[in-house]
């Protein structure tokens, strides 16, 4: 196991390759939730205002 | 009945170009398309940085290759396809094309920035210094900025999404276009200042264990893309088409 | 071919009066280049060696400065819409916007750059092909500047925009322009560069009225 972590030596260009991929793909991930949400309520309150109205 | 039949792939093509309908159809795909990006990921990623043996000459080093290269090719991937929709968005005015237009930026511009920053892990080790300025990765330095540029020109024209889409568009169509000669002058370019051409691949041949999962990433990699193209679309098409009837059905169903 | 002499005349003229469009790039061009020498040291052998590319990265930078210009005084007085409104094809008009801004800000560059070159202690027999390169890599800048204009032209702030768009397309230029004054510098022919150079400017004279046509069209719906 801790050879696999070492890989061979290169540890850190190999892992920071691996979480950097992992953590753009889940900003990617988070970032397109929470765009969907927002859109989703704004749609929610301008028709609960135009309903009001 | 007949006729119907025989229009299929037209019939898909207009049922693909109205906003309702593209919801309603991307809708079933969504969830598997994540859920395939994620199970191969998972594969690839154990097959590639523990069953695929390490290069006789790089060593382990080499397993940057399963990050860096099918990002690589997404980043050009996912170009041709803003560029393929561009054209659709400029020349027949659809409205899907711009949402996948609009939507397909930001994550190619993030498989971009990867490449650069894995390259850049992957060249020092290598060659001893982060960054290089040969011919890959000039270009694909370009290729993030024409990515920018499209993102930009969208964002700077909020004030009416249908003609910031239709001039990202014809940013991006004009970048496809000079993407070529981009790429050959920069390849020319690097070849004239340098000696010799550094080459991350070298001349060790890949064998079946190590393709297998760079394989596997290229195909995963492309299903998130996927997922993500067409939830930000979806997000898109719902904002845009707020006023309409279709987006308020689905959005009180979703309350309920 | 009327309309079109026309539209370089009034333009040429409207230049003329303004003035600032012509010689800002100059003053912005000799500013930089004295700043140089100053953080670099005076060496001869130092600034020949850099002077290819200083040259073509200010011609680059000064003809940045007026892009924005092409089409955004006649976005904002409304003569923009007269070019899509007659029967007179636009992509013909962009045409011969692209000449009139060359005409007042590329070519005083060409003329200029000379001077910039002595002060760089560009070595004398590279002046030729110097002034040959500006002289058909700065028609390009115009070009790919006037679709850059196009699009921003409604924009408040569209300075950077235009900056980001344009700077990635011209990446090119740069590579044969500031090639050809390197390889004659050193005393190698520049015949490849140049040709490749005015490959471009032909795509660019057949393509980009075009793009730029589309463009106005656009931001004017």
């Amino acid at each position: 196991m801790n050879e696999f972590l070492n890989m061979g030596g290169y540890a850190f260009y190999v892992w920071s390759s691996v979480g950097l991929f992992f953590i753009t793909m889940l900003v990617d991930f988070i970032s397109l939730r929470v765009k969907d949400k927002t859109v989703k309520r704004n749609i929610k309150s301008f028709i609960r205002r135009k309903n009001n109205r | 009945m007949k006729k119907q039949r025989t229009n299929v792939i037209v019939r898909l093509y207009h049922q693909l170009g109205s906003p309702p309908s593209f919801y309603r159809i991307s809708g079933y795909f969504l969830k598997w398309l994540l859920l395939i990006a994620i199970i191969l990921t998972g594969i690839g990623l154990y097959d590639g940085l523990v069953l695929a043996p390490a290069d006789y000459q790089q060593g382990d080093s080499f397993r940057i290759i399963y990050i860096h290269v099918p990002m690589a090719w997404m980043s050009m991937f996912v170009y041709a396809i803003m560029g393929i929709a561009a054209l659709i968005a400029i020349i027949w005015r659809m409205k899907v094309a711009e949402a996948v237009l609009i939507a397909s930026a930001p994550i190619g511009a993030w498989f971009t920035l990867i490449t650069l920053v894995t390259g850049s892990l992957w060249g020092k080790p290598m060659w001893g210094t982060w960054w290089e300025w040969d011919a890959r990765m000039t270009s694909e330095l370009i290729l993030l900025f024409l990515y920018i540029g499209v993102m930009a020109t969208y964002t700077a024209f909020n004030d009416d999404s249908r003609k910031a889409a239709r001039m990202a568009a014809l940013i991006a169509v004009v970048g496809l276009v000079n993407l070529p000669i981009i790429h050959f002058s920069v390849k020319w370019w690097s070849s004239i200042h340098q000696g010799t051409t550094v080459s991350i691949m070298g001349e060790s041949r890949i064998t079946w264990e190590m393709l297998r999962p760079l394989l596997t990433m290229a195909v995963a990699t492309k299903f998130y893309y996927g997922y993500s193209m067409l939830k930000r679309a979806r997000t898109y098409l719902l904002e845009t088409e707020q006023q309409k009837r279709w987006v308020h059905d689905i959005v009180e169903e979703k309350k309920s | 071919m009327k309309p079109f002499f026309a539209l370089v005349k009034r333009d040429l003229t409207l230049g003329l009066r303004r003035k600032s469009q012509i010689y800002q790039p100059l003053v912005f061009q000799l500013l930089v280049v004295t700043m140089f020498p100053l953080g670099l040291g005076s060496g001869a052998k130092t600034l020949a060696l850099i002077a290819p590319a200083v040259i073509w990265i200010l011609a680059l930078l000064a003809s940045l400065l007026t892009l924005d210009q092409i089409f955004k005084n006649d976005y904002d007085d409304g003569s923009v819409e007269s070019y899509v409104l007659t029967s007179y094809p636009l992509s013909s008009s962009v045409l011969a916007k692209v000449l009139a801004h060359w005409l007042l800000s590329g070519l005083p560059l060409v003329v200029f750059a000379p001077v910039i070159a002595v002060l760089l202690h560009l070595p004398s027999h590279s002046y030729g092909v110097l002034m040959l390169s500006l002289l058909i890599g700065t028609p390009i800048f115009s070009f790919i500047g006037s679709i850059g204009s196009a699009l921003t032209m409604s924009l408040k702030h569209g300075g950077l925009l235009l900056t980001v768009l344009v700077m990635p397309l011209l990446a090119p230029v740069l590579i044969f322009g500031a090639g050809a004054v390197v390889e004659s510098s050193l005393g190698n022919s520049a015949n490849t560069h140049i040709l490749l150079l005015s490959g471009m400017l032909v795509l660019c004279i057949t393509l980009v009225p075009f793009a730029a046509a589309a463009a106005i069209k656009i931001n004017l719906e």
